[in-house]
């Protein structure tokens, strides 16, 4: 599509800006069950932590407004921004996108935002519910079972029926993927804040620009890829923990391929995660990266002094951190696309077979 | 202090189909309650004590992905694994019949490693034996074949949840004697001929 169609539909959109979303909706509960601000079930004993959290976010609302005002500029004129001041969206990224703007942004970054106004994916999405393979249905419902399980939009039948929906037609839109368990926490996340075809179309997204057909494709070729990567990303930049790692024999598969696979989805507190991904969605998987060194990073005193047991149990545990310290040190660390790029050839050398299936692929 | 706690350190691994129980069963293990968890992908990582005989342990205990395709990445985690559970669900036919792809798994684990078959969610019969699947005899025959204990269990009751703790503790503390003793052996060995002595560790690490 040309980018004259793009601008005139970006204007239209900013009608429509501050969107509900799936996260709040006003579903009536049974119980006297309580929910954070983003439909999650508050545990008895963490009530007093959410007050907490609650003040903290009054006092948030001004530096919201103002971020508002910048992302309404970005939406009015898209394209410009997205090519010529790529910058100014980045700095925003980083500060995090406000709430109810964050499904306008992440259809935008992601690249699904033109795919939803192209012919070509019009009707993408009832095709491929109807191409459904009975396959996947059985591994599909049980997972969604228990995907996201304490949210209220998913404790409904409505919510799983959607997600149901939406992995159904993920799963036979590239037969040779169709279903793999990891899908359903993205697809979950997407779907708090879009509509079902917007979800399917924004991860189709993930598959393509993103390259993620390779992480769920059998034998995860892109998660060996990027666990090489990751490997001598933690050599470059914190020497000591990998060295340290290796002395007690802990290798990247041990705790590293999840957070490629579901990118922190169901690994972290909610807030965190869509930190993240405001980040991820704009600069893709280097920013993956980037996370885990800034988790590691913080931790290092730690993680130095501790045996293997006590290192797996610390990373895998990744919640007493300050978010904006993380995405703060994440920023910090550079990874190059160059190094990217160089760290994969040499993992092809040792793996011809996998620079093959790559090759086809393309 | 740390070297000491790791050589007494065994290392549990869980594999079995997807929704198998796998998870759970750690959760009643380490926390001693019972819900439903989210979907485990890749492999997570918990530990339990044990109170042995003369000493306790630390036992560390690894969850992982039940689906197929996970299989690529779950022989990474069988490295120096000292016990696998293997689990099927006692109401699912399928979980059953798909063992073999488990037991394969044993070729990246410890030479003298246990396994224990577990048959799974025990209370869902209690109801209506309509519900089962697999006879107490095929899991026990699955389990002979294979050289491996045996146990049905319900995570959800804590039906034989104890007794399978109790003897992945004395299988490993067993196992333990029979390597201290070896070792043992081999530092007598040591003192005699030094230098065929390194050549043998090697090949066994």
């Amino acid at each position: 599509m040309s980018d004259k169609d793009f601008n005139i539909e970006s204007d239209e959109s900013l009608e429509i800006n501050e969107t509900k979303t799936n996260l709040n909706s006003n579903q009536e509960t049974k119980t006297t069950e309580k929910f954070d601000e983003y439909g999650f079930l508050i545990d008895e004993e963490n009530v007093q932590i959410s007050q907490k959290k609650q003040k903290k976010i009054k006092s948030k609302e001004e530096q919201e407004e103002k971020k508002k005002v910048k992302w309404n500029q970005f939406f009015k004129n898209w394209n410009f921004y997205f090519e010529k001041k790529k910058k100014k969206i980045g700095k925003q990224v980083i500060k995090g996108i406000p709430n109810s703007l964050r499904k306008e942004a992440w259809l935008r970054l992601s690249g699904s935002f033109e795919m939803l106004s192209n012919e070509k994916y019009s009707e993408l999405y009832n095709n491929c519910l109807k191409k459904k393979d009975p396959k996947f249905q059985e591994m599909i419902v049980n997972d969604v079972k228990r995907t996201f399980s304490t949210n209220r939009f998913y404790k409904e039948k409505d919510g799983k029926e959607k997600l149901i929906r939406v992995l159904t037609a993920i799963a036979a839109y590239d037969p040779q993927i169709g279903y793999c368990q990891g899908m359903s926490s993205i697809a979950g996340l997407l779907l708090f804040y879009m509509d079902e075809k917007e979800s399917f179309l924004t991860f189709l997204s993930l598959l393509e620009r993103y390259h993620m057909s390779g992480t769920f494709r059998p034998g995860f070729p892109l998660i060996l890829i990027q666990m090489h990567q990751w490997k001598r990303s933690l050599e470059k930049n914190l020497p000591k923990i990998h060295q340290h790692f290796k002395e007690n024999e802990i290798i990247p598969e041990y705790y590293a391929n999840v957070w490629f696979i579901t990118l922190f989805a169901d690994l972290i507190s909610f807030d965190s995660l869509l930190r993240i991904w405001d980040v991820f969605l704009f600069e893709g998987f280097p920013f993956i990266f980037k996370v885990g060194l800034s988790y590691l990073k913080i931790f290092q005193k730690q993680l130095l002094s501790f045996s293997m047991n006590e290192i797996l149990h610390k990373i895998q545990n990744l919640d007493e951190f300050s978010i904006e310290e993380l995405i703060n040190t994440a920023n910090s660390f550079q990874i190059r696309s160059e190094e990217l790029v160089e760290w994969r050839d040499e993992f092809f050398i040792e793996h011809k077979n996998i620079s093959l299936l790559f090759e086809n692929q393309k | 202090m740390n070297e000491e706690e790791e050589k007494y350190d065994l290392k549990i691994i869980l594999l079995g189909s997807s929704k198998v129980g796998k998870t759970t069963l750690v959760n009643r293990l380490t926390q001693g309650t019972f819900e439903n968890p989210e979907q485990t992908t890749g492999a997570t990582f918990s530990k339990k004590k044990y109170q042995g005989e003369l000493q306790e342990y630390t036992f560390s205990i690894w969850d992982t992905a039940g689906e197929e395709r996970f299989d690529s990445l779950s022989s990474f985690y069988c490295r120096n694994s000292g016990c696998e559970l293997i689990l099927y669900d006692i109401t699912d036919r399928n979980s059953f019949t798909n063992l073999d792809r488990f037991f394969d798994k044993l070729q990246y684990t410890n030479e003298d490693s246990f396994v224990i078959l577990i048959g799974t969610k025990l209370d869902l019969i209690e109801e209506t034996s309509k519900l089962r699947k697999v006879t107490l005899e095929e899991g026990k025959k699955k389990a002979n074949d294979k050289n491996s204990y045996f146990f049905e269990i319900s995570s959800k009751t804590g039906h034989n949840i104890q007794e399978l703790w109790e003897t992945v503790g004395d299988l490993f503390e067993k196992n333990s004697q029979k390597n201290e003793i070896k070792h043992r052996q081999d530092n007598n060995h040591f003192q005699i001929n030094s230098f065929t002595n390194n050549q043998k560790k090697k090949n066994c690490c």
